[in-house]
C-alpha cells in the first residue's frame, strides 16, 4: 500500500493542512501586530519630538525672564556709569584746555575746586557700578549655564538670591519675606538648580498676581535637619484645588490661559529634583495660597567642599 | 532555525521518501516527541543531521541535497506567503528585493530569525551579483532558493559560485546569469 492509499497518510495530510491554516492565522495576526507596533512607535517618536519642542519653548520662556532680570539689573548701574563718564569727559576737556599753553582762557578756580572734589567720587562710583555689572555677569554665567551636565558644589542661598535678583522686575509689587538659616553646600547641576528655583518662584508670583483683594506675599524659608536642607516657598496666591494639585506635575497640564504657559515647567522641576535625589511636597487650598517644600539631601562630601566660584 | 524550515523539509522528505522515513529521521536526529511549530526556533544541528542522513540514504552529495531542498523551500515558502511573492513582477525584482522586502517581511513574522546578509547588484549583460554571508554557510540552500524563484517566474538562470565560504572565503559570491529562450 502506498502512502497515498494509506488512510493514516490522508489523515496526516488533513491534520497538517489544518495546522498550516492555524499557523497562517497566527502569522497574519503577528504581521498586523508588527505593523501596528511600528505605527505606534512612529506616534511615540512624534509625541517625543513635540515634547522636546515644548521643553525648548519652556527654556526660551525662562530665558526671556532671565534676560528681563539681567537687563534691569544692569540698566541701573549702567545709567549712572554713563552719566559719570559724561561728567568725567567734560572735566577732562576742561582740565586739558587749562593745560594747553596756547589757550588764553584759564579755567575758573571754583570749577577746578569742584572737579577736584567730585572727581574721586565719580571714579569710585563708576568703578563700583562696573564691578556690580561684572558680578551680575559672573552670576549669570554660573547659574544660567545649560551646557554643563555635571553637578557642582553650590551654596543654595546664593542660587536663591540670584534667582530673586533676576526676577526683581517681576517681583516689584510682591512682599518677599526671607528666613534664611546658614545651611551646608549642596551638590547640584547649577543650571538646573536655577531652572527649579525660577520655576517655583515664578509660579508663586503668578498665583499671587491673579488675586486682587490682598497684597502679594511670598515667604522663602531655608532650614536644615540632620539629613536634609529644606527650602519652603509659600505664597498667598490663588492656590489650587485637589484636582489641579494632583495633576500639577503632569507634563502639558496647565491652568494658565492659552499662550502663557506650556505646562511642562513643574514636570521638568520634578524630573530635575528626582535626578538629584530630592523630594518635593506641595500643599495648597483654593484661595489660600500654596506651600512648596523641597528637601535637598545633605551630601557629606559637599558639606566639606568649598563652593564652586561664582565670582 | 525556524520551525517553518523543518516543516518544509518534512514536506519534501514525506513527498520523496514517505512518512515512515520522516518518522525514522525524527526518531534518530531529534529529541523525543519533537514537533516543529513554524514560528518557534529549533537547533539547526537537527536540520543538518536530518539533511545529512537524507543525503546518505539517497547516495547524493550533501550540497546537492541542500540545493534541492532550497528549491523545494522556495515553493514551500511561496505557497505559504503568496502575498509577499506577488509583490514582485519578475525574478530580478525578487532577487533585488531580498534584503529590503523579503527579509523585512520575515522580521515582521519571526522573532530573531537570524537572516543571512544578502546584497544584490545588477551587472551588465543580464547578470546579478549576489553577495551572501551567514555563519550557517547555507549558500547552496540559497542557490536552490534562487532556482526555485527562477522556476516560479519561468526565468532560466545559471549560477556560478566561485567565491565560497566553504573554500575559505568570508562570503559567497553568486553570479546569476539570466538566460533568454
Amino acid at each position: 500500500m502506498t502512502d497515498s492509499e494509506n488512510p493514516y497518510y490522508v489523515a496526516y495530510l488533513r491534520e497538517k493542512k489544518a495546522r498550516q491554516e492555524v499557523e497562517q492565522l497566527l502569522e497574519d495576526s503577528t504581521r498586523q501586530l508588527y505593523e501596528k507596533n511600528v505605527l505606534l512607535q512612529q506616534q511615540i517618536d512624534l509625541i517625543k519630538q513635540q515634547q522636546q519642542s515644548m521643553i525648548q519653548q519652556e527654556k526660551l520662556a525662562s530665558l526671556g525672564t532671565v534676560a528681563a532680570g539681567v537687563a534691569h539689573e544692569i540698566n541701573n548701574p549702567l545709567a549712572y556709569i554713563l552719566s559719570n563718564v559724561r561728567s568725567l569727559i567734560s572735566y577732562a576737556q576742561d582740565l586739558l584746555a587749562s593745560m594747553d599753553e596756547g589757550d588764553k582762557q584759564q579755567i575758573d578756580q571754583a570749577k577746578l575746586q569742584f572737579i577736584k572734589e567730585d572727581l574721586p567720587e565719580l571714579a569710585s562710583d563708576t568703578c563700583q557700578g562696573l564691578m556690580r555689572i561684572k558680578d551680575i555677569v559672573n552670576h549669570l554665567l554660573f547659574f544660567a549655564r545649560t551646557d554643563s551636565t555635571g553637578k557642582s558644589v553650590i551654596q543654595l542661598v546664593d542660587a536663591l538670591e540670584f534667582s530673586l535678583k533676576l526676577l526683581r522686575p517681576m517681583l516689584n509689587n510682591v512682599l518677599i519675606k526671607k528666613e534664611i538659616s546658614h545651611v551646608p553646600m549642596i551638590l547640584f547641576n547649577v543650571g538646573e538648580l536655577n531652572q527649579v528655583l525660577m520655576n517655583i518662584i515664578v509660579n508663586a508670583y503668578q498665583a499671587c498676581d491673579v488675586v486682587s483683594d490682598r497684597p502679594s506675599e511670598i515667604r522663602l524659608k531655608l532650614t536644615q535637619s540632620d539629613t536634609n536642607i529644606c527650602l519652603t516657598v509659600v505664597d498667598n496666591g490663588c492656590g489650587m484645588d485637589e484636582y489641579t494639585l494632583g495633576r500639577m506635575f503632569d507634563a502639558f497640564y496647565t491652568t494658565k490661559p492659552v499662550g502663557t504657559g506650556t505646562g511642562v515647567g513643574m514636570s521638568i522641576v520634578l524630573q530635575i529634583l528626582r535626578q538629584h535625589d530630592c523630594t518635593i511636597e506641595v500643599k495648597s487650598e483654593p484661595d489660600n495660597g500654596t506651600e512648596v517644600m523641597i528637601l535637598f539631601p545633605i551630601d557629606p562630601q559637599a558639606v566639606y567642599m568649598t563652593s564652586s566660584s561664582i565670582t | 532555525m525556524k520551525g517553518i524550515i523543518f516543516n518544509v523539509l518534512e514536506d519534501m522528505v514525506v513527498a520523496q521518501c514517505g512518512m515512515s522515513v520522516w518518522n525514522e529521521l525524527l526518531e534518530k536526529h531529534a529529541p523525543k516527541d519533537r514537533v516543529y511549530v513554524s514560528a518557534k526556533s529549533y537547533a539547526e544541528s537537527e536540520l543538518f543531521s536530518i539533511v545529512q542522513d537524507v543525503a546518505q540514504r539517497l547516495n547524493m552529495p550533501i550540497q546537492d541535497v541542500v540545493k534541492a531542498f532550497g528549491q523545494f523551500l522556495f515553493n514551500g515558502l511561496a505557497s505559504r506567503h503568496t502575498d509577499v511573492v506577488d509583490k514582485f513582477d519578475d525574478f530580478t525584482s525578487l532577487v533585488m528585493g531580498i534584503h529590503d522586502v523579503i527579509h523585512l517581511e520575515v522580521n515582521k513574522l519571526y522573532h530573531e530569525p537570524s537572516l543571512p546578509h544578502i546584497n544584490g547588484q545588477l551587472l551588465p549583460n543580464n547578470q546579478i551579483a549576489l553577495r551572501y554571508s551567514s555563519p550557517r554557510r547555507l549558500c547552496f540552500c540559497a542557490e536552490g532558493l534562487l532556482f526555485g524563484a527562477a522556476q516560479h517566474f519561468q526565468q532560466k538562470i545559471q549560477i556560478s559560485h566561485d567565491t565560497c565560504m566553504h573554500t575559505g572565503a568570508d562570503h559567497c559570491m553568486l553570479i546569476i546569469e539570466l538566460q533568454n529562450d
